[in-house]
């Protein structure tokens, strides 16, 4: 009796080793996933390049983010790009347990002064484990070998060295990415104001994306009209949670409509996937 | 009168004298008084009518009991943290308990150099001052006010605390803490958690930590609110109650591997010392394994007279460190409950699951927890006011898994400080099954009346005690053949299956004189 048990239990555990093993090799799809966490009132962008490597922009105000890498990544604890757009703490706050519990490769940021609680101890992290800091300063590139073709991952802002700058609105710090795959585009834009988005504009990128990261949560201090005809989003992505700002405000969602943007607001649709097949089809996943 | 009556009577009067201090403030001077003379009638009485005098030298144990309670309440003078309630003032001292991380902030208890008493400060969440640290800060100190029905003032007094700093400004560490081993211990508990954390998915992994190590605020609320509705709340403690059962369920484990129970009693100190050394010898954890170790023993005495005199001599050493436990503790009142439950009602559940298999020591699992809760359910709706319905439900399916989780969290936290490769395909394993329990209570916590407030009003609560009371104490056969097997050894026994005994020879019962 006690030695069938002892069978019964050594097969299992080698049935669930393996199982690990399996779903840990083949956890590579050939797709380029980019999911918009639904972690309330802030920001948390994942993206899964066909290559297997992980890519982290924010982490929201709280945990929830742990729970959607959970979800996303199971197996996999490695992230290869951190990127903090901006101190504020709806940003930086859930990327603390995110340095905590996984590998980070490296992250990127703009080193602007802050000194709220969050933002330091996010610092001290990433000084303790010595993980690499790379300092965002357009134009820049960063190309993650795929199956096919790279994806690509350019910063178009700050436009200049903001290390060790103290700003009065460190949203205007933020910084503002597009990646590309089989001519796809993501445009992620932090919190930047309708200042920051002419500045872009200026510099004369090609900022047509297929699918917007509307900044600031929909404030109406943020996307421009001039910024929205520049972009011309097919998708326009609010991440929003239960607020006393006024966000998303109305007037944006209809300059949005009008451009002929299909809006996608995280606190009604929870998490929002895309895809990008090897064949270059965008996906809205359901 | 025998002998463990009267020890009994005296150990429940010092704690009755506890309670009513604890209520009422008394002249004491006047009391000694009274209780003086009572002993003078005593002792001349002694000769005579021995039941009297021993009933009024129990009056000395009431006394006791109060003046416990007087001599651990603080002297109140001019250099008393309570005089600077209300002002602001700046101060320099040390984090003199493991700060209490929670949601919003962090609870630092902070022992002043000036006046040499503590002080609570809220904490900025991400403030990570460490026990023994030397902080100094401005601060506008305040009196702990009663929140909502919850007597905050008794909560924080049993502490020590009678001061509370809500927003401390300039706060600067002065110098690092000694090293003393409850540093170290904690130092290490930080290196368990973070195993924990880079090998199990959240929030599983805060779910282990709770479990592991105590760290129960770290679990996302509306888990612990799905727990709650579902009556396993207790899982997630480290409570008596949890202690409890993780001893039987070790005790259990041991026994099936053939080892006598002396043996493996030892074995669950061994792993008391352990656990409570991981949670860092916190106070309430030793409170509770203590606990623990007595529900244990009454399973291997399981003889509930003398099972509950060891409870009685546990409960009054508590308060003799501690008098303030017994009334503004609810942690201590319900530990103390369920383990008066695994005394008293255990036998009778034992009976009730006979036909439940015992592999895994699943039965045992069963009647620990269901004599536990019952005995614990009508305080918890006098202090709480919930009532789960579908708690046995939940804790049917979610109790079985536990004994597993346990063990490979322990295992887990081992094979990390060797090597952490090898700890995350455990890891990966716990993240299986306790995903199963966190969906299992989000799916009964979803059932509409699921949970039912009801509150019952402190007589009911007092009622269905002594309802309890007249079931415990119906002389039943059963006692009566247990009695003889102890008296008389040789009486020849028939082992059924299961290890039940069956007297054969017949008794002349007038010979025992029950």
């Amino acid at each position: 009796m006690k030695q069938r048990w002892f069978y019964i239990i050594l097969i299992l555990i080698v049935i669930i080793v393996l199982i690990f093993l399996l779903v840990r090799q083949n956890s590579n799809s050939d797709e380029l996933q980019v999911v918009f966490f639904d972690v309330g009132q802030g920001d948390s962008h994942f993206i899964r390049t066909p290559g297997g490597q992980n890519i982290l922009i924010d982490g929201g105000p709280d945990n929830t983010v742990l729970e959607k890498l959970a979800k996303y990544i199971p197996f996999d604890d490695t992230i290869d790009l951190m990127i903090l757009t901006h101190p504020h703490s709806d940003h930086v706050t859930g990327l603390i347990e995110v340095l905590r519990r996984y590998n980070v490769a490296r992250v990127l940021v703009t080193g602007v002064i802050h000194t709220t609680d969050e933002y330091l101890t996010w610092l001290d992290i990433i000084k303790n484990k010595n993980i690499k800091f790379d300092q965002a300063i357009a134009p820049m590139q960063y190309i993650f070998e795929s199956p096919g073709e790279p994806v690509v991952l350019e910063v178009l802002y700050p436009d200049r060295n903001m290390s060790g700058e103290s700003l009065a609105d460190v949203n205007e710090s933020s910084v503002t990415v597009m990646i590309s795959y089989k001519a796809k585009k993501f445009l992620f834009t932090g919190d930047i104001s309708d200042d920051v988005e002419r500045r872009i504009i200026s510099h004369g990128a090609d900022l047509k994306a297929d699918v917007l990261k509307v900044a600031h949560q929909g404030s109406d201090t943020s996307s421009s009209q001039e910024f929205l005809d520049a972009t011309r989003p097919g998708f326009a992505v609010i991440p929003v949670g239960e607020n006393d700002y006024g966000h998303p405000s109305l007037r944006i969602i209809r300059r949005l409509e009008r451009t002929g943007a299909k809006i996608l607001r995280t606190d009604k649709l929870g998490d929002i996937k895309f895809t990008v097949s090897k064949e270059g089809r965008l996906v809205l996943e359901k | 009168m025998r002998k463990s009556w009267i020890i009994k009577y005296f150990l429940i009067l010092f704690i009755v004298g506890i309670f009513v201090r604890s209520l009422v403030s008394l002249p004491l001077n006047f009391f000694l008084l009274v209780v003086l003379i009572g002993i003078i009638i005593a002792v001349s009485f002694y000769q005579r009518q021995k039941k009297i005098a021993i009933l009024l030298l129990g009056s000395i144990f009431l006394f006791l009991g109060m003046w416990r309670v007087d001599s651990f309440l603080p002297k109140v003078d001019e250099n008393h943290v309570v005089n600077f309630n209300g002002q602001v003032v700046q101060f320099v001292g040390n984090i003199s308990a493991e700060p209490d991380i929670r949601d919003k902030f962090i609870l630092y208890q902070i022992d002043i150099d000036q006046i040499g008493s503590d002080v609570l400060v809220f904490g900025p969440k991400y403030s990570e001052y460490k026990l023994g640290d030397k902080l100094a800060m401005q601060c506008r100190l305040e009196a702990p006010e009663n929140i909502e029905d919850f007597n905050y003032p008794g909560f924080l007094a049993k502490e020590g605390i009678y001061s509370i700093c809500f927003s401390p400004q300039n706060i600067e560490k002065i110098d690092e803490g000694n090293h003393t081993i409850k540093t170290w211990l904690i130092g290490q508990k930080q290196n368990f958690k973070s195993i924990v954390d880079k090998t199990v998915n959240w929030p599983a992994s805060a779910f282990l930590n709770s479990i592991l190590l105590g760290l129960r605020r770290e679990v996302p609320a509306n888990i612990q609110d799905n727990f709650s509705a579902t009556g396993t709340s207790h899982l997630m403690a480290i409570s008596g109650l949890h202690i409890v059962i993780l001893s039987g369920i070790i005790f259990s484990l041991f026994r099936s591997l053939g080892i006598s129970k002396k043996q493996a009693f030892v074995f669950v100190i061994i792993f008391l010392i352990f656990f409570v050394s991981l949670i860092g010898f916190r106070s309430s954890a030793v409170r509770a394994s203590v606990f623990g170790l007595v529900g244990i023993l009454a399973q291997v005495v399981a003889r509930p007279k003398r099972a509950a005199l060891v409870l009685l001599w546990a409960a009054v050493i508590l308060l003799l460190i501690n008098p303030l436990l017994l009334v503004y503790d609810i942690s201590f009142q319900l530990s103390f409950l369920a383990v008066l439950g695994l005394i008293y009602f255990g036998e009778w559940f034992k009976k009730m699951f006979r036909k439940i298999p015992k592999d895994l020591g699943l039965r045992d699992v069963l009647v620990m927890t269901m004599s536990a809760q019952v005995f614990v359910l009508p305080w918890i709706l006098y202090k709480f006011g919930t009532l789960s319905i579908i708690s046995p439900l939940a804790n049917l399916l979610v109790l079985p898994v536990m004994p597993l989780v346990m063990g490979l969290g322990f295992a887990l936290i081992v094979l990390g400080l060797a090597w952490l490769p090898l700890a995350q395909i455990i890891g990966a394993v716990l993240w299986g099954l306790i995903s199963y329990i966190l969906l299992i209570n989000n799916f009964l916590a979803q059932i509409p009346l699921a949970n039912l407030s009801a509150t019952l009003p402190l007589w009911g609560a007092v009622v269905i005690y002594m309802i309890y009371a007249l079931f415990i104490y119906q002389p039943s056969r059963q006692i009566i053949l247990e009695k003889i097997n102890i008296n008389k050894k040789s009486t020849e026994k028939v082992l059924t299956k299961d290890n039940t005994e069956i007297v054969t020879e017949v008794i002349d019962l007038n010979k025992y004189n029950l």
